[in-house]
């Protein structure tokens, strides 16, 4: 049953961020790529609360902020209910070690799904993201009082695109 | 490394003193030295890199010399944009940055981060984000300046992109490159309200009438 395999796969990536070392840059970057697919493909949207600085320093497109983790958790609520069959194909993870409690992570991903749900442009249209919505993101991973966080991120979507798939 | 380390230095005290309170003659200085490290940069340690690309990046858009593109953008380096946009060839790539510039000729960058993974063998990827203050005061596609700033409200236009660098016949090229940046914001600083605009058409209607 495909429950069955989401389940298993869910699992599988939740066991491999708990357990993440951090001790490389190979650690990290697999677990940007797993944290990422738990969230986005698996909406495991509430995992953004054990990774995330309650009020991480967020910065998006267009002079938008998002504050702290609580409106983080929103906003890809929002994202998800507006494209429900939402994926997430990750081209490409940077990381560059600072010391042992700091790394910075750049991810470029692409946004893949269709506008089947409701937004604040109106009805789903039913049009696909294709292979247009481009997302790039720059992120501190730091260790805070013995856990790792995401304490700062300036992530930038093609939001002219969303718009343009979740307008009729 | 002292070359890398005095750039170093002048970026930051950059970024701490603020923007455009330099004079005409502390500019052609920084830029000159920044135009220097970029001849002589070797490209042997991703730091190195690092330092390149954010003097670079200066050196085009703060210090206005898009020509620069040239020395890494060939004719077949890729530029991806959002929403499925893409440019071949350093010859787009300066076509859109003098259209920018001559829209926001004003334009302060300030570096948020850069970093770079990868060696001289296999290249490097480095990822960066900016952001930048600047007022629409050139013509552009939109029409006439508007005048209006891209920083708003103490909130500021972010531009993010990663770029892919390789040696190509014997030279250090961007191969391929993906930048998604404030469009939206930029777009609606270059055009006029609809108020104004409609305050700008009853304004030529009453002056027809008036003559």
């Amino acid at each position: 049953m495909i429950s069955d395999l989401y389940m298993d796969t869910i699992d599988e990536l939740m066991e491999a961020v708990d357990n993440c070392k951090f001790e490389d840059k190979e650690e990290v970057r697999s677990f940007v790529c797993n944290l990422t697919k738990l969230v986005y493909d698996y909406k495991m949207m509430g995992k953004l609360y054990d990774f995330y600085l309650e009020d991480v320093e967020y910065h998006k497109q267009n002079r938008r902020r998002i504050h702290g983790v609580v409106d983080l958790v929103h906003n890809v609520l929002d994202m998800c209910a507006e494209f429900p069959d939402l994926k997430t194909d990750i081209e490409n993870v940077i990381v560059y070690k600072v010391d042992d409690t700091f790394y910075k992570v750049f991810r470029r991903l692409r946004y893949k799904g269709t506008n089947s749900g409701y937004s604040k442009y109106g009805p789903p249209t039913g049009k696909s993201l294709g292979d247009n919505c481009l997302n790039l993101s720059l992120m501190h991973l730091k260790k805070v009082d013995g856990q790792w966080k995401f304490v700062f991120e300036v992530n930038c979507d093609s939001e002219g695109w969303i718009k343009e798939v979740q307008t009729q | 490394m002292n070359i890398s380390m005095h750039i170093s230095d002048l970026i930051e005290k950059r970024n701490e003193t603020g923007y455009g309170n330099e004079s005409i003659k502390e500019e052609v200085e920084a830029r000159k030295q920044m135009e220097a490290f970029i001849r002589d940069c070797r490209l042997e340690l991703p730091e190195e890199v690092a330092e390149l690309f954010e003097s670079y990046t200066r050196v085009i858009w703060q210090y206005q010399c898009p020509g620069m593109i040239h020395k890494f953008y060939s004719d077949e380096t890729i530029c991806h944009g959002e929403g499925g946009k893409k440019c071949i060839g350093s010859e787009a790539v300066l076509a859109g940055t003098i259209a920018h510039l001559r829209a926001f000729p004003d334009r302060r960058v300030h570096f948020v981060d850069i970093f770079v993974e990868g060696n001289e063998e296999d290249g490097y990827h480095f990822g960066q984000a900016t952001r930048f203050i600047a007022s629409n005061t050139g013509w552009s596609r939109y029409g006439e300046p508007t005048g209006k700033s891209l920083s708003r409200d103490g909130e500021w236009c972010h531009s993010i992109c990663e770029c892919h660098l390789k040696k190509v016949k014997g030279r250090w090229r961007v191969v391929e490159e993906w930048v998604v940046d404030s469009q939206e914001a930029i777009i609606e600083t270059m055009t006029k309200d609809k108020e104004e605009i409609v305050e700008a058409a009853a304004d030529c209607s009453q002056n027809a009438a008036e003559k």
